[in-house]
C-alpha cells in the first residue's frame, strides 16, 4: 500500500458510508488478516469499521443477525448460533484458524475475500443465509445463492459495505452436520461439506447441501436435494445422493488437492453428513 | 573417554539437569540477530528473479538510487566474490544469468525495511527468459542446458568430490565392494525400484538474518544467525580476499537451524551492502518467502536400488543409483551426495555393493544440509524397498532386517569392520517393535478398527547415520576459572535449541568434580574471543566437543594441581580435590581453595606464585581417511548411530485418510548425558520427520517457479499433528571414543520414519506408495493408480 | 521519499505502561513494539498470521501483532512477553516452561507461552491444551515437553 494516504475510523455506519464513497481509492479495512498479502497501488485511503457497531450476534424476530465485524471466536461462543440449525455456523467458526485468528477474521471479511480460509460462505449457502450490503444508495438484501455466485468482488463496488448476515427463522430446530476435510490438522479445507436437515420419521422433509473449497466458488446441489425430499434418507439413498453432489460440483485443482480428489470427497462427506445429520 | 564409567560413579552425567540456555528465551530478553539495532544501521532488501532461467541483460538502478534514504544498491556485476563449501560455483549476486526462480539479482539498503522494499521495486531488469531445466534425470542427459558451463574452471575440495565439467554432474561419488553382478546371479530374486523426495524447506522459526559493517581499513564485523561462525568466517575472508584477522563473526541467539544455517547464507550480500553504504550496519533479514526461494532448501532425490536377495533371507547384492537434484548451486548437496553413497545400503551388511551418486544442477532453488544430511531421503526408499524384499521371500520384514542387521564382525560397504561398541541397531529394532506390540493388534486397537471402519497396521525400521565431515574435524575447547573458583566456558558449537551446551556443561561439571551452576558456557559464539570449531552440524558437536570439554578440564586442573603442589608442598600425586579445595589424600586437612588459586596464588607474605589458571582441550576426529575415488574404500565414519522407528498407523481406505496412533523409537546413543533433553530432542526430530512424512515440500509449475513458498500452502506440523502417543528410547552401547561414551543423535528421529510410515500405511491398505510426501490425497492415488489417472497436477515434486 | 501518509497518533497501554506515540496508521503492530517500544520479545515467524509467533493479548484475548495495523490497536490494553515475568520472578508458565524444557531454540518461546497463559487463565476457551497451542508452530520440540510445561503450570496453579 505504497500509495496510502489516509486512514479514516468512522463512529458509525453513516459515517462509514460517507468515508467510503467520499473519494476513489478508498478501501475497506476490518479484521486485517488480508492485508498482509493486500499490496494494492490504487488503494488510496483505508475506512475501518471496528468502531461503527456491525460486531453484534443477535436474535431478531425475523432473523438471526450476525454483524459483519463479529468474529470467528464470537461466533463460536454464541449461544444463539450454538442453538440454531444443530449449531451448524458455531461448528464452522470453530474451525476456522487458530485461536488468535479467530478473534481477528471477520464474518463479512471471511465472506467478501473468499480466500483459503473462508469456511463461512458454504454453510451460509445451505442455511439460505441472506446479506445486506449497504452503499450511498441504501441497503440491498442478496440471498447467499446469489452473493457467492461468482467472486463477491464481482457483484460489489468499492463503496459497498457489507454489513449483515442473517439467518432465516423456521430452520432453527433443523439438525445439521459438517465436515472440513483437511491434508494436515488445523491446516486449510481440501473440501467442506455442510448438511442442513429436518426430518419426520425417516422421510426427510427439506433438506440442503453445501460444498466449499473444491470450486471456485461455494456450491449449493440443488439437484441432490430434489432426490432427498419426501424421500426415505438411508445409506443408499445418501451413496445415491452422493454421487449426484459429485457429478454436479465442478471441481478444481490447487495445492491442497486436485479435482479428482475433491470429487471423490464430496461423494463421500455428502453421504457421511447426511446421516450423521440424520442422527444428530 | 571415559566410557566405562558406571552410572552410580556419575553425579552429573547421565543426570535431568535443566537446560543452561532458557532463561532469557522465556522471558523474551534473549537478543537474536533480529532484534540488534546498530546506530546507523540501514536495512536491506533483495531483488529476486521471477524466472528459472535467464539471461540478466540489463539491470537499471537508477530510480531505486534516487530515493531519498537509499544508501546502497548494488547488483552481481560489481563484485566477483565467489562462494562454496566444496565447490566455489556461486557468486554473492547474480552475475549475468540467474540459475533459479528466486535468485538475488540486485539488493538495497535503505533507512527502513519499508524504503528498501520501495526501492527494490524501482529496480528493473531485463531478463531474456531461457527454458529452465528442472529434472535432474533429464539433466544429467542435457550437456546442451548446461546451468554451469563454467563448472571446469571452479575451485573444489579434490580428495572428496569429482565434478564432470561439461556436464550438469557436480559430483559423483561411486562406492564399489564385491561383485555386485556375480551377487545379482546368486540370488534368487532381483527386485528393482525406484523411490523419489521433493525439495523441503528446514523451517526454523527464526529466519536467516545478519547485520554486517565493513569497515575502514576492511575490518569487516558481522552478527549473524548461523551454525557456524568459523565457516562463516573462513568463507567471508576466501570470497573477499581479506586476512582472517579482519573479520569478525558474532553469533548470538540462534532460533534454530536444521542444517539450513549449517554454512553461509545472507552475509556476504549484507556484507557488500555495508561495504557501498560506507561501513554502516546493514541488516538483511529474509523473509519467510526467502527462506523458501532465496536459501537454501533440502535436494530432491531420485533412489533406484536393485537388490538380490536368497529365498532364505540373505541381502546378497545391491545396486543403488541416486540422482540428487542440488537445484542451481552445489553448496553442501555435493557432500550429502558422498555422505549419502557411502551409508547408502542403510544399517544392514551387504557382500555386493555398487553405488553411484550424483549431485545434478538444475534451475530450482538449491540444495543444502538439512537435518539427516541425505538420509531421510534414501531410507525413504531404502526402508519401502526392504518390505517389498521381504513380502517377496514371504518373510516378516522385521525379521528380515535383524538377519541382515550390521552387527560385530560386519563390513559395511566402505570396508569399515562393525565392533561391539559401534552400537546394536538389532537391539534398537527390537525395542521399538515391543514397544508398539509388533505382530499383532492389541485389544484396544481391534475394538478402535470396528467403531472407526479404518484398518490399523504396524510397521519397524531401521537406520543408521555417520557426521559426515572432512577427515580432519577438528575442535577445542578453553576453561578459565574466576576469582570465585568457578569457570567461565569457551567453545564454538552453536547453541540452536539442540541442547549440547547443557550436555557440554554437564560433561565439565563431571570431569572437574564441580556443581554445573558454577560453570558459565558461553552461549554467544565469537570468533575473536573462543576457540575454533568447524561447524555445528554433523550430529558430531556432542562427541567431538564433549572430548575438547574433558580434556580441557583435566588441563585446567593440572595446572591447579601444580600450582596446589607449590603452595603444599606436596607431590600433585599425591593431592586429590573436592568441589572447593585442593587437598593432600592422607592429611586432607592440608588444603588450598580454588578460589585461592584461580588467579594466582598470593602467600601470607604477599608473594605470589602460579596465574590464572585456564585449560584448554583440543580433539581431532581419529581414523579418518579419505575414501578411494574409484571404490569409496576407506574409513569415513567418526560413529555411527544407530536407530529404528516403530509405527502404529490407522488408514481409511477409501478417502485415503491416515492417522499415526503411536510412534515408538530407539537410538543407540552410547551414552545418555542429559536423558530428558535427549527426550526433546528425539520428539523434536520425529515431528518434523512426521512433516517430511506428511505435508511438506515443494510444488513448481512446469517454468520452475515455486508455487508454495509460505506457511499458508506449505505446512509443518502443529500441536494438533502429534500423535497421540510417541516415545522416544535410549539404548546404551557405549562409544569407546565418544565423551562418557556418548554419541550423537540429533539428526537421526528424523531418518527412516517416512518409510516405516509409507510401510504401515501399504499392510493396512495395500496403498504401494514410491514418493514422499504422503498426503491423504497420494494414498488415495497410489490405491487407485491402475484407474489410468494422472498424477495430482500440484503434487509436491 | 515523501511518507505518502500522514502520521497519526496512537494511544496504547503496553504491559501497563501508557505510550502515545505517532506513527504510519498502517505499521504493524508488531513492529510497533519491536522498533517502537524496543520490546523485541515478541518475535515474527511469517508475516502472515500462519506461525504464532507473534502472539500478544489484546485487550485480553490472544491475537497476532504482524495482523494488526497499529492503527486498530487505538486504546489497545496489550501484554506481551516482557509483560508475564515481575520482580526478576517467572511467571507460573514460564516457571513451568523452564522446569520442563518447554524452549528450545526460543523464537516461538514467547507466543508459545502467551498463547499457554491465556488458555491456562482461561481453561474453557478450546476444548483441549493441543487446539489452544494449534496457533504456535515449533520447530524444535515436536511440542510433546509443551504440553509436559502446560500440564505442569495446570498442576501448579
Amino acid at each position: 500500500m505504497q500509495n496510502l494516504k489516509e486512514f479514516e475510523r468512522p463512529q458509525s455506519l453513516d459515517e462509514a458510508v460517507e468515508k467510503i464513497s467520499a473519494k476513489p481509492g478508498r478501501r475497506l479495512l476490518a479484521g486485517g488478516t488480508g492485508l498482509s498479502i493486500t499490496d494494492s497501488k490504487t488503494t488510496i485511503g483505508l475506512v475501518d469499521l471496528k468502531s461503527v457497531g456491525l460486531d453484534y450476534i443477535e436474535d431478531d424476530s425475523d432473523a438471526i443477525k450476525i454483524g459483519a465485524t463479529a468474529v470467528m471466536r464470537a461466533l463460536e461462543e454464541s449461544s444463539l448460533l450454538q442453538n440454531y440449525a444443530g449449531g451448524l455456523l458455531a461448528d464452522v467458526a470453530a474451525e476456522v484458524g487458530t485461536t488468535p485468528l479467530r478473534n481477528m477474521i471477520t464474518a463479512g471479511g471471511n465472506i467478501t475475500q473468499l480466500r483459503v480460509w473462508s469456511d463461512l460462505p458454504a454453510p451460509l449457502l445451505a442455511l439460505d443465509a441472506e446479506i445486506l450490503v449497504t452503499d450511498q444508495e441504501g441497503e440491498t438484501t442478496y440471498p447467499a445463492q446469489k452473493f457467492f455466485h461468482r467472486h463477491p468482488s464481482q457483484l460489489l463496488d468499492d463503496t459497498d459495505i457489507v454489513t449483515e448476515i442473517q439467518l432465516p427463522r423456521g430452520i432453527e430446530n433443523y439438525s445439521s452436520s459438517y465436515t472440513k476435510f483437511v491434508a494436515v490438522d488445523d491446516s486449510y479445507a481440501v473440501t467442506s461439506v455442510s448438511v442442513v436437515l429436518d426430518m419426520e420419521g425417516d422421510t426427510v422433509k427439506d433438506v440442503r447441501i453445501g460444498v466449499g473449497s473444491a470450486s471456485p466458488s461455494p456450491a449449493r446441489c440443488p439437484e441432490a436435494e430434489e432426490e432427498l425430499v419426501d424421500a426415505e434418507l438411508n445409506e443408499s439413498l445418501a451413496e445415491k445422493v452422493g454421487e449426484i453432489c459429485r457429478a454436479n460440483v465442478n471441481t478444481t485443482d490447487n495445492v491442497w488437492g486436485s479435482g479428482d480428489y475433491k470429487s471423490k470427497l464430496i461423494e463421500k462427506l455428502v453421504k457421511k453428513n447426511l446421516l450423521q445429520a440424520k442422527t444428530s | 573417554m571415559r566410557e566405562d564409567t558406571p552410572q552410580e560413579e556419575l553425579n552429573y552425567v547421565g543426570k535431568g539437569t535443566e537446560r543452561v540456555d532458557t532463561t532469557e528465551k522465556l522471558t523474551g530478553k534473549a537478543k537474536y540477530t533480529g532484534d540488534l539495532r546498530m546506530p546507523g544501521m540501514l536495512h536491506a532488501a533483495v531483488k529476486r528473479s521471477p524466472h528459472a532461467r535467464a539471461k540478466i541483460n540489463n539491470i537499471d538502478t537508477s530510480d531505486a538510487e534516487a530515493i531519498p534514504g537509499v544508501h546502497a544498491v548494488v547488483t552481481g556485476k560489481e563484485f566477483d566474490y565467489k562462494l562454496g563449501l566444496y565447490l566455489v560455483d556461486k557468486d554473492v549476486l547474480a552475475r549475468e544469468r540467474v540459475r533459479h526462480h528466486g535468485e538475488a539479482v540486485a539488493a538495497v539498503a535503505a533507512e527502513s525495511p519499508g524504503l528498501a522494499e520501495q526501492a527494490v521495486k524501482k529496480i528493473d531488469v531485463d531478463y531474456e527468459v531461457e527454458e529452465p531445466v528442472l529434472d535432474a534425470l533429464e539433466a544429467i542427459e542435457d550437456d546442451d542446458k548446461l546451468v554451469h558451463p563454467e563448472l571446469d574452471d571452479y575451485d573444489y575440495f579434490e580428495p572428496a568430490f569429482s565434478p564432470q565439467p561439461g556436464t550438469n554432474v557436480a559430483n559423483h561419488t561411486k562406492i564399489r565392494k564385491g561383485d555386485v553382478e556375480q551377487g545379482f546371479e546368486e540370488a534368487d530374486h532381483v527386485i528393482e525400484r525406484e523411490y523419489t523426495n521433493p525439495n523441503v524447506q528446514h523451517v526454523p522459526m527464526e529466519t536467516h538474518v545478519a547485520v554486517a559493517s565493513w569497515k575502514e581499513q576492511d575490518e569487516l564485523d558481522v552478527h549473524t544467525s548461523c551454525q557456524s561462525p568459523f565457516t562463516v568466517r573462513n568463507l567471508l575472508c576466501v570470497a573477499f580476499d581479506l586476512p582472517h584477522t579482519n573479520v569478525h563473526v558474532e553469533v548470538p541467539y540462534v532460533g534454530g537451524g536444521f542444517g539450513g544455517k549449517a554454512g553461509i547464507g545472507v552475509e556476504p550480500l549484507a556484507a557488500c551492502l555495508s561495504k557501498k553504504a560506507n561501513g554502516r550496519p546493514v541488516k538483511l533479514e529474509a523473509s519467510r518467502e526467502e527462506e523458501f526461494s532465496l536459501l537454501p532448501c533440502r535436494s530432491g532425490l531420485t533412489y533406484r536400488i536393485k537388490s538380490g536377495v536368497t529365498e532364505d533371507g540373505d541381502l546378497v547384492a545391491q545396486k543403488m543409483t541416486m540422482f540428487w537434484d542440488s537445484g542451481a548451486y552445489a553448496d553442501y548437496a555435493v557432500n550429502v551426495t558422498r555422505a549419502s553413497a557411502y551409508s547408502a545400503s542403510g544399517p544392514y551388511e551387504i557382500p555386493n555393493a555398487h553405488v553411484d551418486a550424483y549431485t545434478i544442477y538444475t534451475n530450482k532453488p538449491y540444495g543444502t544440509a538439512y537435518r539427516g544430511f541425505g538420509h531421510v531421503e534414501f531410507s525413504w526408499g531404502l526402508e519401502r524397498h526392504m518390505d517389498l524384499l521381504a513380502e517377496t521371500i514371504d518373510m516378516d520384514p522385521l525379521e528380515f532386517r535383524k538377519q541382515n542387521a550390521l552387527k560385530p564382525g560386519s563390513i559395511t560397504i566402505t570396508g569399515e569392520k562393525i565392533v561391539e561398541n559401534t552400537g546394536n541397531v538389532t537391539k534398537c529394532m527390537e525395542v521399538a517393535a515391543e514397544a508398539i506390540n509388533y505382530g499383532e493388534l492389541t485389544p484396544e486397537e481391534k475394538k478402535r478398527q470396528e467403531e472407526t471402519g479404518m484398518k490399523i497396521a504396524k510397521s519397524v525400521s531401521a537406520l543408521h547415520k555417520a557426521p559426515a565431515m572432512p577427515s580432519f574435524t577438528a575442535t577445542a575447547a578453553e576453561l578459565r576459572m574466576n576469582e570465585d573458583g568457578s569457570i567461565n566456558a569457551d567453545l564454538s558449537l552453536t547453541e540452536y535449541g539442540q541442547g549440547t551446551y547443557t550436555a557440554l556443561t554437564q560433561i565439565i561439571a563431571e570431569e572437574l568434580g564441580f556443581p554445573p551452576e558454577r560453570i558459565n558456557l558461553s552461549i554467544k559464539g565469537d570468533t575473536d574471543k573462543a576457540p575454533y570449531d568447524w561447524q555445528t552440524v554433523a550430529s558430531k558437536g556432542l562427541l567431538m566437543s564433549g572430548n575438547a570439554c574433558i580434556k580441557a578440564a583435566r588441563d585446567l586442573l593440572e595446572k591447579a594441581y601444580q600450582d596446589a603442589s607449590e603452595v603444599l608442598r606436596a607431590d600433585p600425586c599425591d593431592l586429590d580435590h573436592n568441589e572447593n579445595e585442593i587437598y593432600i589424600k592422607h592429611h586432607p586437612e592440608e588444603s588450598v581453595t580454588f578460589s585461592e588459586l584461580a588467579v594466582g596464588y598470593a602467600y601470607p607474605t604477599g608473594e605470589g606464585i602460579g596465574g590464572p589458571i585456564i585449560g584448554v582441550g583440543r580433539y581431532m576426529a581419529q581414523g579418518l581417511t579419505n575414501l578411494d575415488k574409484e571404490t569409496g574404500q576407506g574409513e569415513p565414519a567418526l560413529d555411527w548411530t544407530y536407530g529404528s522407528h516403530g509405527v502404529v498407523v490407522e488408514v481409511n481406505e477409501i478417502t485415503g485418510e491416515f492417522n499415526i496412533l503411536k510412534v515408538a523409537s530407539a537410538f543407540d546413543v552410547g551414552k545418555a548425558i542429559n536423558p530428558a533433553n535427549i527426550r526433546g530432542q528425539v520428539i523434536g526430530g520425529l515431528i518434523q520427520g512426521l512433516g517430511t512424512t506428511i505435508c511438506e515440500g515443494y510444488a513448481y509449475d512446469d517454468e520452475g517457479h515455486l508455487l508454495n513458498p509460505s506457511f499458508t500452502d506449505n505446512k509443518i506440523p502443529t500441536s494438533m499433528d502429534v500423535p497421540e502417543e510417541i516415545e522416544g528410547i535410549v539404548i546404551e552401547t557405549p562409544q569407546i571414543d565418544g565423551p562418557y561414551g556418548a554419541r550423537g543423535v540429533g539428526e537421526h528421529p528424523m531418518i527412516a520414519l517416512c518409510g516405516a510410515i509409507g510401510n504401515a500405511i501399504y499392510y493396512a491398505a495395500g496403498a504401494d506408495l514410491t514418493h514422499m510426501p504422503i498426503r491423504s490425497e497420494d494414498v488415495w492415488w497410489a490405491l487407485h493408480k491402475d484407474e489410468d489417472r494422472d498424477r495430482p497436477r500440484y503434487s509436491i515434486c | 521519499m515523501k511518507e505518502p501518509v500522514k502520521e497519526q497518533t496512537v494511544e496504547l497501554t503496553v504491559n501497563g505502561d501508557n505510550y502515545e506515540i505517532n506513527v504510519h496508521p498502517l505499521k504493524r503492530l508488531l513492529d510497533v513494539l519491536r522498533e517502537d517500544l524496543k520490546l523485541t520479545g515478541t518475535k515474527e515467524g511469517c508475516g502472515e498470521g500462519e506461525c504464532g509467533a507473534c502472539t500478544i493479548h489484546f485487550d485480553g484475548e490472544p491475537a497476532l501483532a504482524c495482523m494488526i495495523p497499529v492503527c486498530q490497536a487505538d486504546g489497545a490494553e496489550i501484554t506481551t512477553i516482557e509483560g508475564l515475568s515481575s520482580d526478576g520472578r517467572l511467571s507460573l508458565v514460564q516457571e513451568a516452561f523452564h522446569q520442563e524444557g518447554g524452549t528450545q531454540c526460543g523464537i516461538c518461546t514467547p507466543g508459545m507461552i502467551m498463547s499457554a497463559t491465556y488458555y491456562i487463565d482461561n481453561p474453557d476457551s478450546a476444548e483441549n491444551m493441543r487446539e489452544a497451542l494449534a496457533g504456535n508452530q515449533c520447530r524444535c520440540t515436536g511440542y510433546k515437553r509443551i504440553f509436559d510445561s502446560v500440564e505442569e503450570a495446570f498442576k501448579n496453579k
